[in-house]
């Protein structure tokens, strides 16, 4: 059920140079939200008239956490926000990630921002998961995924943290065995993971992300080339509404 | 029932004069879950062709200091879709339905006009002013000749009283106004999106893949309310006034230069209330001011 309201923060804290965590007291969301959804968050100066999608990073009973990276106008006010402030919000928004039946062993691929909208989900899965996550520079949030049971491998372009190399790199050389794929990070790479996991037969979700006015499927703002089975053409769908999760065979990733 | 502020727009009784912009509200129903749709004077459908039409590659967003820039290029699934599917949910719904129609050519828009003719509508808006499709659009909407032309034409298929939408990059809007009424426009409105564009200097080129788009926000405002002041003292039908309606204050303003209604497009994106929120506010106005009737205060500037 979407909301629209104002979110008091918790904890605010740099994980990473540029990149933030924050909890927000928002129980009508966190009560009905699901891994991969995400919500929209509305800088405080109003001449930012657009909100910024954010994908959920944790789910709690009756809050909600986000990691975010200030690259701009509006994502440069949120770390100005104190405690007991508030931001306003919409959310959760958008489709989630479809948990693995019983028995199926799963991968999670995630790059640079794009590792945070998957914690939720690898906490979630009820069997086995194995985790990759790959970094430009020093890892952030490995240790969230470690602290559920979960085996994490990690790459960088600079092998900080092990393995020297993309993410995708690091799944080939490991050849995990996997019944689903998860992934989220920047498109090249949901694109190699997703051709990567063509190759061996199995199914793939991305979480994809693309400039949003509305976020609730109204404007068609953010636009995804997707062929959907048996379809002679291609469409655009809304990654707000129609995903941000789409099927990896579904993405019409050239062109 | 509170009727102060009912307005009747070409014969269509509005139960208060806030609209939804087309293109920024789709057919109503993402905006339904969060906003009771009962409360809109109408909701004008996002513009419907009669084929249906992919639109633009993205990014299709960018934002802009107190606006942003569209290109989105009317992607819909066509008027067979539309009257299959959308038309039904918004009847469920008592306001007004004013549906926004566009085409590639001529014989496209009055296709679709013809389409909607016998269909439970309440009044067609005349797209004969977006920025972002090659042909049909702005195309159509700048040289008066071609106005009158295209609205002629397009009226003579239509079955409902027939708004046109004009756009603001003409060198005189009075001129294009004329124009349409003299082509059988019922209803003007305006304005559409000025054309814009942003760079990002980190990667050095277009945020819009389409380079160009649509600007629209509180930015734009005091260009529309100054080309709706004109256009109001310039022909005798009613006027939608739009463009950067964000409070209640900017849609009194408006009726004020002599709108008969207004309509609220971005300030949905900012605030999914912004439309109920407006209504509440011109409706405390008029009782903080005694005003009984919104033709009290329409049209007082001279």
């Amino acid at each position: 059920m979407n909301t629209y309201y104002k979110a008091a923060i918790r904890n605010q804290k740099e994980l990473m140079p540029g990149i933030w965590k924050m909890e927000l007291e928002a129980p009508e969301i966190a009560h009905s939200a699901r891994p991969g959804q995400f919500i929209q968050m509305y800088p405080p100066d109003e001449r930012n008239l657009l909100a910024r999608p954010i994908s959920l990073a944790a789910i709690h009973g009756e809050s909600v956490e986000v990691v975010y990276r200030v690259v701009g106008k509006g994502t440069e006010q949120f770390p100005r926000l104190r405690d007991n402030d508030t931001v306003q919000l919409m959310g959760p928004l958008g489709d989630g990630f479809t948990l693995p039946e019983a028995g199926e062993r799963s991968v999670i691929i995630g790059g640079g921002l794009g590792i945070p909208p998957l914690l939720e989900l690898s906490k979630r899965i009820p069997g086995e998961a194995e985790v990759f996550l790959g970094y430009a520079d020093a890892p952030f949030m490995d240790g969230d995924f470690r602290g559920h049971g979960r085996k994490v491998h990690v790459a960088s372009q600079t092998g900080n943290g092990g393995f020297r190399g993309t993410v995708l790199e690091l799944v080939e050389t490991i050849a995990p065995l996997a019944d689903r794929v998860y992934a989220c990070g920047p498109r090249q790479m949901l694109q190699a993971v997703a051709e990567w996991a063509e190759r061996q037969g199995i199914p793939v979700q991305v979480s994809m992300e693309e400039r949003m006015a509305c976020g609730i499927g109204a404007c068609l703002g953010c636009a995804v080339k997707i062929q959907k089975p048996g379809e002679k053409d291609w469409q655009y769908l809304r990654v707000c509404r129609d995903g941000p999760v789409f099927s990896g065979r579904e993405v019409v990733w050239n062109g | 029932m509170d009727d102060r502020m009912e307005t009747v727009v070409a014969g269509v009784a509005l139960k208060n004069p806030v609209i939804t912009a087309s293109g920024t509200f789709g057919a109503g129903r993402e905006y339904g879950e969060l906003i009771d749709l009962d409360r809109l004077g109408a909701v004008t459908v996002k513009g419907v062709s009669c084929e249906p039409w992919k639109g633009n590659p993205a990014p299709r967003i960018a934002e802009t200091q107190s606006g942003m820039l569209n290109s989105i290029g009317l992607q819909n699934p066509g008027v067979e879709h539309f009257i299959e599917y959308d038309l039904p949910f918004l009847r469920q719904h008592d306001t007004k339905i004013i549906v926004n129609i566009c085409g590639h050519t001529l014989a496209q828009y009055c296709a679709v006009a013809e389409r909607l003719a016998d269909c439970d509508v309440d009044m067609l808006e005349l797209n004969i002013s977006c920025p972002n499709v090659e042909e049909g659009g702005l195309a159509f909407g700048t040289d008066p000749h071609v106005v009158e032309r295209v609205v002629r034409a397009v009226r003579h298929y239509v079955g409902q009283p027939l708004a046109v939408k004009l756009s603001p990059e003409v060198a005189d809007i009075k001129e294009i106004a004329r124009a349409a009424v003299s082509g059988g426009a019922d209803v003007l409105s305006l304005i559409n999106t000025l054309r814009g564009m942003k760079i990002d200097i980190h990667r050095r080129r277009p945020v819009l893949a389409s380079k160009t788009g649509g600007y629209s926000g509180p930015g734009i405002m005091p260009v529309a309310l100054r080309m709706v002041y004109e256009v109001c003292r310039a022909v005798d039908v009613p006027v939608i006034g739009m463009g950067g309606i964000a409070t209640f204050e900017d849609a009194l303003e408006f009726i004020m230069a002599g709108a008969a209604a207004v309509a609220v497009g971005t300030a949905n994106f900012h605030n999914p209330y912004a439309t109920v929120e407006i209504i509440e506010g011109i409706r405390g106005y008029m009782e903080e001011n005694n005003i009984a009737s919104l033709d009290r205060i329409r049209g007082i500037i001279d």
